[in-house]
């Protein structure tokens, strides 16, 4: 399977009264795009008011409570298109050619439970957690009809910001790329043939799939339905999964997340070098224990089946879905195969707590994305993009958290992407 | 079914055995502790919901009606979880307008699990 990804480089966004993309600048009819959006009768029915608003890297801007982060792109070769199974029709993507907006994303926000979502500042100590600060933002703030339930306003809230993203992307159809890159995977066979000497390598993308507001959904399909399963590397970096998860800020997993995985790229990166990258597994994180040790036997018989050699794992989340990711990682090793696992601390205030909820002697080569409950002070900004009336309430923030000033004393799991478990982050050791 | 969340006890309530425990979190996973201890079987995760210990005031965890023979792994679960429950700053205050949605959350989360076929063979 080939992917062709095509990057237009997006130099800044600008509200305007046509959608298209000119000399590097994506133009957005707001008018246009929002009327798109309420095409979809759920949504419609849902949103009682969506507007537009613009954050640039630099900028003293705060944007909170940020639900979902979307690239747009747009498919102009080969079979699906934008998130199938959810906005286009359910077809297989991963192959052709796919045009990216790069330097920019779609960002939701509104309030779902009144808790949970994140914070991306734009300037201050609070940028130098997070990428997405470092992006031009297109920020869609949505603010829910009376009496929705909370789920329904979070499935309008996915929607809208998806709808965004696709119609957005097709701006970039016909704009020729700044660079294009090629990304290639083959048959357990061919590839054996090809790089017989390489060892065989896979990716366990552990996906939260725990029940309301904490799910994930591949080729529209919810994953704590499903059992553990093979996918082709080029298929998550075209759309095939999608975010649903409105929990803990710093270690969940945004569709941006998903469309450029770090373990994904860097896997690519070494295939035909070091290793041979040969697919990935997604497998999910239950809350009922009987689910977790079906799906963590299923994902162990599959590196099995596969002759993998070694094998990466990542999960999303904390607490519960430590228990899978060491179950995974126990089951896999016992196969004969060596695991390196990415995974993020909740270490307490000063470090010295024990960091997961879960441990095996297996599970001996760990990275880690940061310890999230280090706590930082966010300096106040000029201008809020939603609404601190949740700050307190996001997790990290506790009462009393926002001062008088604007400026927030939390820890760093209230930003979106901080400790991001797989890898997309700057924390380091080094 | 152990839980704190009233509304828990008043939806499951006749469905399933319901023990409320009147306290907080923390108190809830101590229950749960003493019955693991007793021999009965975790059947969700102590932590459930990736929602923080100190973000919400509700919990509810299910266990076998029945005590099975002793086994290391779920005192070993339910253990972590109250360790991993104490790291956090424990000063978090609930807004009463907020308090239905947590009870939403904590509930829904239990709910979807229970009605899954798989899910209900068991004792």
């Amino acid at each position: 399977m080939k992917l062709q990804l095509g990057f237009i480089n997006i130099k800044d966004v600008c509200l305007s009264d046509k959608t298209m993309v000119e000399n590097g600048i994506l133009h957005v009819n707001s008018d246009e795009v929002i009327s798109h959006i309420m095409q979809d009768e759920d949504v419609k029915a849902c949103i009682k008011e969506a507007y537009f608003d613009i954050a640039r890297p630099g900028e003293k801007v705060r944007i909170t409570p940020v639900k979902d982060v979307i690239e747009p792109r747009v498919k102009v070769e080969g079979s699906g298109g934008q998130f199938p199974g959810v906005i286009s029709k359910v077809d297989a993507v991963g192959s052709g050619r796919t045009h990216v907006l790069k330097g920019m994303a779609v960002v939701t926000v509104g309030p779902i439970v009144g808790f949970q979502e994140g914070i991306i500042d734009m300037w201050g100590t609070g940028a130098e957690y997070t990428e997405f600060s470092k992006l031009i933002n297109l920020v869609l703030v949505c603010r829910p009809a009376e009496d929705i339930p909370p789920h329904e306003y979070e499935r309008a809230l996915r929607i809208a910001g998806l709808r965004t993203a696709a119609f957005l992307g097709e701006c970039g159809r016909e704009v020729q790329p700044d660079e294009v890159r090629e990304y290639e995977t083959f048959g357990i066979k061919q590839g054996m043939e090809k790089f017989p000497h390489l060892p065989r390598v896979g990716y366990v993308h552990m996906l939260q799939s725990q029940g309301l507001l904490h799910d994930t959904y591949v080729y529209g399909v919810d994953a704590k339905q499903t059992l553990s399963t093979i996918i082709m590397p080029t298929e998550t970096m075209d759309g095939a999964i999608i975010s649903g998860n409105c929990v803990s800020a710093c270690d969940k997993n945004t569709t941006y997340h998903h469309q450029n995985n770090p373990v994904v790229a860097e896997l690519f990166e070494e295939h035909g070098k070091s290793l041979n990258y040969v697919c990935n597994i997604i497998t999910n994180e239950n809350v009922y224990l009987a689910d977790k040790v079906r799906s963590s036997d299923w994902t162990a018989k599959l590196c099995r089946l596969l002759d993998l050699d070694g094998v990466i794992i990542s999960q999303e989340g904390f607490g519960n879905p430590d228990a899978d990711l060491i179950m995974n990682t126990r089951k896999i090793e016992q196969q004969g195969i060596k695991t390196v696992i990415i995974t993020d601390e909740y270490a307490g205030n000063d470090g010295r707590s024990q960091s997961l909820a879960d441990s095996d002697p297996l599970a001996d080569a760990v990275i880690t994305g940061g310890n999230a409950n280090q706590v930082i002070t966010l300096p106040p900004m000029e201008r809020v993009i939603g609404t601190l009336d949740y700050v307190d309430r996001i997790a990290g923030g506790h009462a009393g958290s926002l001062a008088e000033d604007g400026s927030i004393e939390a820890e760093i799991q209230v930003i979106t992407g901080a400790t991001n478990e797989m890898g997309f982050g700057y924390l380091s050791a080094r | 079914m152990v839980t704190n969340n009233p509304l828990v006890k008043e939806r499951m309530g006749k469905t399933y055995p319901v023990i409320f425990v009147e306290g907080g979190y923390r108190d809830v996973l101590i229950k749960v502790r003493d019955m693991v201890h007793l021999g009965h079987r975790l059947f969700t995760h102590p932590l459930m919901g990736s929602i923080k210990p100190n973000q919400t005031p509700y919990r509810t965890v299910c266990l076998s009606k029945n005590v099975h023979e002793f086994s290391m792994e779920d005192p070993q679960i339910i253990s972590n979880s109250i360790v991993a429950c104490d790291k956090f700053v424990p000063a978090q205050y609930f807004p009463q307008s907020m308090l239905k949605d947590l009870q939403t959350a904590d509930i829904s989360l239990i709910w979807g699990t229970m009605a899954r076929e798989q899910n209900r063979n068991m004792n």
